[in-house]
């Protein structure tokens, strides 16, 4: 793209995104922790924010949110800074490393979050309170981590923001508050409002993302639908023969990644079409062929450990 | 003013143990002195000691440390009162920004619709009320048990509340460089011992200088504004408040002025 056709683009494309970030850059002395990102969270889609642990997830929510201030670019939020408290108004923010004070009750917390922020409807804070099970009048210090967990989320949804900005929020939690916890996001989404998630494991945001971004090394890896994932993703295929089987033929093919035998099996791991691998599976006389459904988990760790993506 | 509230009901509960805890310091102080005004030793022991180390216990000079003005500034202002108020000052200023950084809420709360001014300025005023208002309940409680034990006789109320502003004034500053340096840099440990460090190098300096040694130096020890007179007895000079209270304004305005400035920890 030419240098002229850039900043027209930007002015179309900004006021639909509800974080825009150019080639946000923050080293910690020699710590590179995230480099030239460049970022489009758009209206009302939740957005997730894949990485290993130490890949810069954080440290771009703490940007986000002026916690920390840039080395080098710039990062838009709402349309205007993390430092802005009528940004932060329209806010809801879930730390990763939850810290909230031990002598609170959780009613003292949201009844404290909530005259700060000035806009938040009584009854909906008794609904989330009921739906999370959370016993307000105890102190935050004598609750089980799971519990807190459940106050760190209900303080972010108390208010309905227009922005849910989630460092890893479903960590901690049982399978049942975990989908408690997605049924809140994807009615917020629903609502209109924009969900930012981050997370290290993507299984953790799969059912609830619209799009994914995967960082590493503090460096954008990949942007892409879930959608676009799933078909990116390998398969991995078993065939039986009648007697001995012999990889020698599957490795050949182009689209195969892996092929060993064992057996009377052989073992293959397929990206893109599998047209040529039936082709020679028919010819080899294959009687029995076991594909496990697309494992997007392979798509997202090969992100992880590829050094040329 | 939420955060400043909220801040108080914070330490409410800790508050109220400092306040039974120096009533009962207090009270222990006083209530020795029918008994150590008849010693004429104590005066004795003190008058062998070098000047610097004379005035580093509030004796020396022409008032009698068996007088009631003598024994309130040797047992009382020169001691448990400064003391415990900066004790109290120094741990409330380097909790308030370093503290609640340090234990991971500080991100939390900032992530409320509120500017880092506001919470750090809420905040530095929360500390100073706080101080002041210990020191004053310190001040009555004092003239209160000072009454039933005849530490009243010939001594001047005014004077007396003077020493205690005096005494608060002089936490405050303390309190204020804990804040200041816990704002500015972070680190609740860096805090406690900067400030702390101050306290303990002024009132050494403030021993050497009362040595008649590098007497231009004088002026530079907040102990000496407070300490090189008995304010009880001589009478209360306004720049022993405005001195320390001024320079704790500026400290304060610094700390949050850079605090706006930096990155979080």
């Amino acid at each position: 793209m030419s240098r002229r056709a850039r900043p027209v683009r930007r002015r179309r494309t900004l006021a639909s995104a509800v974080i825009d970030t150019r080639g946000l850059t923050k080293f910690f002395g020699p710590v590179h922790a995230v480099e030239g990102l460049d970022l489009e969270v758009r209206r009302g889609e939740v957005f997730g924010y894949l990485g290993p642990n130490g890949a810069g997830k954080t440290t771009t929510i703490r940007l986000l949110l002026d916690f920390i201030r840039p080395t080098a670019g710039e990062a838009r939020v709402l349309g205007g800074s993390g430092a802005d408290p009528e940004v932060r108004r329209r806010i809801g923010y879930l730390p990763g490393d939850l810290k909230l004070d031990a002598r609170y009750t959780s009613d003292e917390l949201f009844s404290f979050y909530g005259a700060l922020r000035g806009n938040v409807d009584r009854s909906y804070r008794d609904e989330l309170v009921e739906r999370f099970e959370l016993d307000p009048t105890r102190k935050i210090g004598e609750l089980s981590s799971g519990n807190r967990r459940k106050v760190g989320i209900v303080q972010a949804f108390l208010h309905k923001p227009e922005l849910l900005v989630l460092d890893e929020p479903t960590s901690g939690l049982d399978p049942l508050l975990q989908r408690e916890f997605q049924q809140l996001v994807h009615e917020r989404a629903t609502d209109g409002a924009t969900v930012f998630l981050s997370s290290h494991v993507l299984h953790e945001v799969d059912e609830m993302a619209d799009r994914v971004a995967i960082l590493r090394k503090g460096r954008l890896v990949k942007l892409a639908s879930i959608h676009q994932l799933r078909q990116q993703a390998r398969q991995h295929i078993d065939l039986h023969f009648e007697g001995k089987a012999n990889a020698e033929p599957f490795a050949r093919v182009p689209e195969v990644i892996e092929a060993h035998a064992r057996g009377n099996s052989v073992h293959l791991v397929v990206e893109g079409s599998v047209e040529r691998v039936l082709r020679t599976a028919a010819r080899l006389h294959a009687h029995r062929i076991v594909s496990p459904e697309a494992d997007l988990e392979d798509v997202f760790l090969a992100f992880y450990q590829d050094d040329e993506l | 003013m939420t955060v400043a509230v909220r801040y108080f009901l914070d330490r409410r509960r800790s508050s109220v143990w400092w306040v039974l805890g120096m009533a009962a310091i207090l009270l222990l102080s006083v209530a020795f002195y029918p008994a150590f005004k008849e010693q004429t030793s104590f005066e004795d022991f003190f008058k062998d000691l070098p000047e610097g180390a004379q005035a580093l216990f509030g004796a020396g000079g022409e008032i009698s440390l068996t007088s009631p003005a003598g024994y309130i500034h040797s047992q009382i202002f020169t001691q448990v009162f400064p003391l415990a108020l900066l004790i109290f000052g120094i741990g409330l200023g380097a909790r308030a920004i370093a503290g609640a950084e340090g234990d991971g809420t500080l991100e939390l709360l900032l992530a409320n619709p509120v500017t880092r001014t506001r919470v750090a300025a809420e905040r530095f005023v929360a500390t100073a009320v706080m101080v002041i208002g210990l020191g004053a309940i310190m001040s009555v409680l004092l003239l209160a048990f000072s009454a039933p034990f005849e530490l009243l006789e010939a001594v001047s109320i005014p004077y007396l509340f003077g020493a205690c502003a005096a005494a608060t004034s002089l936490a405050l500053l303390h309190t204020s460089i804990a804040f200041a340096v816990g704002a500015a840099a972070g680190g609740r440990a860096r805090a406690l011992s900067a400030s702390t460090a101050v306290a303990v190098a002024g009132y050494i300096l403030f021993g050497i200088v009362s040595s008649n040694v590098l007497p231009a130096a004088r002026f530079i020890t907040p102990w000496w504004w407070y300490l090189s007179r008995n304010i009880v007895a001589e009478g209360f000079p306004l720049e022993s408040v405005l001195v320390p209270v001024g320079l704790s304004l500026v400290l304060g305005v610094l700390g949050i002025w850079r605090f706006r400035l930096r990155d979080l920890h």
